[in-house]
């Protein structure tokens, strides 16, 4: 037998084979319209239910977050309430500052993951600094017998320091200032009484003590009242 | 935005589904066995095509991208039920055997056609897929890779195996098929 008869032999015999469709053609239109009806149901359900997975993940990921680094944290919770809050609102968003706070905060937390552990008390961490300040280090202050940690913020012309002290019970701090270069006033926080001194050239000084006895200190090339808004966001 | 097809007698997908459902039910039926599964396969593969037709870039690629389809479609259905069944129910359908042959004539070639489809179904799924696209479907082999999504040279290599295959076994009764033809 030659090659080609051998192939109509098989195609002969495969449609001989074949199946005759009984159902009407309107019946298999219907049946396809169904079809199609069910798909995009389908299709509506998988993407409300892909839409239901990522915000739980969002919510997971946010908790887990907070558990396991609650200061960090704190900027990022804030962080997407304000995005969902928004999003709500109008898609017009500008989140550049907190996405420059959130950046702030996250490498604030890196440093501080990794000194943590030598220092007797808990190490706070601003959640606020004025715009475009950058964290240039976080040190140990080895001179000192007290346990001592010194967060110095930078651009690109000026420096803020936020120094953390353990000290004792009854600590007192004094400071002498000069009248004609400062000025010194005793200030009310959100949680505590500090002193600030403000200095002729536009920098200042911010003092106060924590109820964990710590002492904490914000100076450098600030106005007053931002100094008080780093020290108000202070967790 | 998909097409939404106006089913009717002059609409397209109309003339598409006259002409195509009965090749694509066969298809599905030959690797399945499981005349209903075909069916349902073939009616999914319509709607998936309708839902899909703005992404069809070659007309004259239409069928050969419907059989694709078909193909997905059955490989999941086929995995979501787990089923085979084999050829039972075949007397919900009629075999679509002329009715001016003799009935010696017809049990004949229907025990012929059934040997060659059982023959065909020993083959592996990929020699199967090839076999009947081109002995059933009459398609080309570039149109058999564009349906499977695989070279022209992979199709002629599939094709030319399960053909000495079916040869091996099929030769004997393809002869006494012949003979009586010629007289």
């Amino acid at each position: 037998m030659t090659d080609d008869k051998f192939d109509s032999f098989l195609s002969d015999s495969l449609k001989a084979a074949e199946i005759k469709i009984t159902t009407p053609i309107n019946e298999v239109e219907q049946m396809i319209a169904e079809k199609i009806a069910l798909n995009r149901q389908k299709k509506k359900q998988k993407q409300r239910r892909l839409i239901q997975i990522a915000a739980a993940v969002i919510l997971l990921l946010s908790i887990s977050a907070a558990l396991f680094f609650p200061e960090s944290v704190y900027a990022l919770k804030k962080q997407l309430f304000q995005t969902i809050h928004n999003v709500g609102k109008s898609i017009n968003i500008s989140l550049n500052s907190d996405a420059e706070q959130l950046e702030l905060q996250n490498q604030i937390a890196i440093e501080l993951a990794a000194i943590q552990g030598d220092i007797p008390f808990k190490i706070l961490i601003p959640q606020y600094i004025p715009p475009e300040y950058t964290l240039e280090s976080i040190k140990q202050s080895p001179g000192d017998k007290q346990a001592k940690i010194i967060m110095t913020f930078s651009n690109n012309k000026s420096t803020i320091l936020f120094t953390q002290t353990n000290v004792s019970d009854n600590y007192s701090v004094s400071v002498n200032v000069d009248v004609q270069e400062a000025q010194a006033e005793k200030i009310a926080l959100d949680k505590y009484e500090g002193n600030i001194i403000s200095y002729q050239d536009g920098s200042a000084s911010l003092i106060w003590i924590t109820n964990n006895n710590v002492m904490c200190q914000i100076l450098g090339d600030v106005s007053p009242d931002q100094a008080m808004e780093i020290a108000n966001s202070i967790q | 935005m998909a097409y939404k097809p106006e089913f009717g007698d002059d609409s397209l997908w109309s003339l598409a589904i006259q002409n195509f459902y009965p090749r694509i039910v066969n298809y599905v039926y030959f690797l399945t066995e499981d005349p209903f599964l075909a069916e349902d396969i073939a009616q999914e593969t319509f709607a998936r095509a309708i839902a899909k037709f703005h992404q069809l870039k070659d007309p004259a690629k239409f069928f050969p991208w419907l059989l694709s389809i078909a193909i997905n479609t059955g490989r999941n259905q086929i995995k979501q039920n787990q089923r085979t069944v084999p050829a039972s129910g075949m007397e919900f359908y009629i075999s679509k055997l002329s009715i001016d042959e003799s009935p010696a004539e017809l049990f004949e070639k229907q025990e012929t056609a059934t040997l060659v489809l059982k023959a065909v179904r020993k083959l592996s799924p990929q020699e199967q897929q090839v076999t009947i696209m081109r002995y059933y479907l009459d398609m080309k082999e570039k149109d058999i890779a564009f349906a499977l999504g695989v070279s022209t040279g992979t199709v002629k290599k599939q094709l030319s195996r399960s053909r000495s295959k079916l040869y091996s076994k099929l030769h004997q009764l393809s002869e006494s098929v012949g003979d009586k033809n010629d007289r």
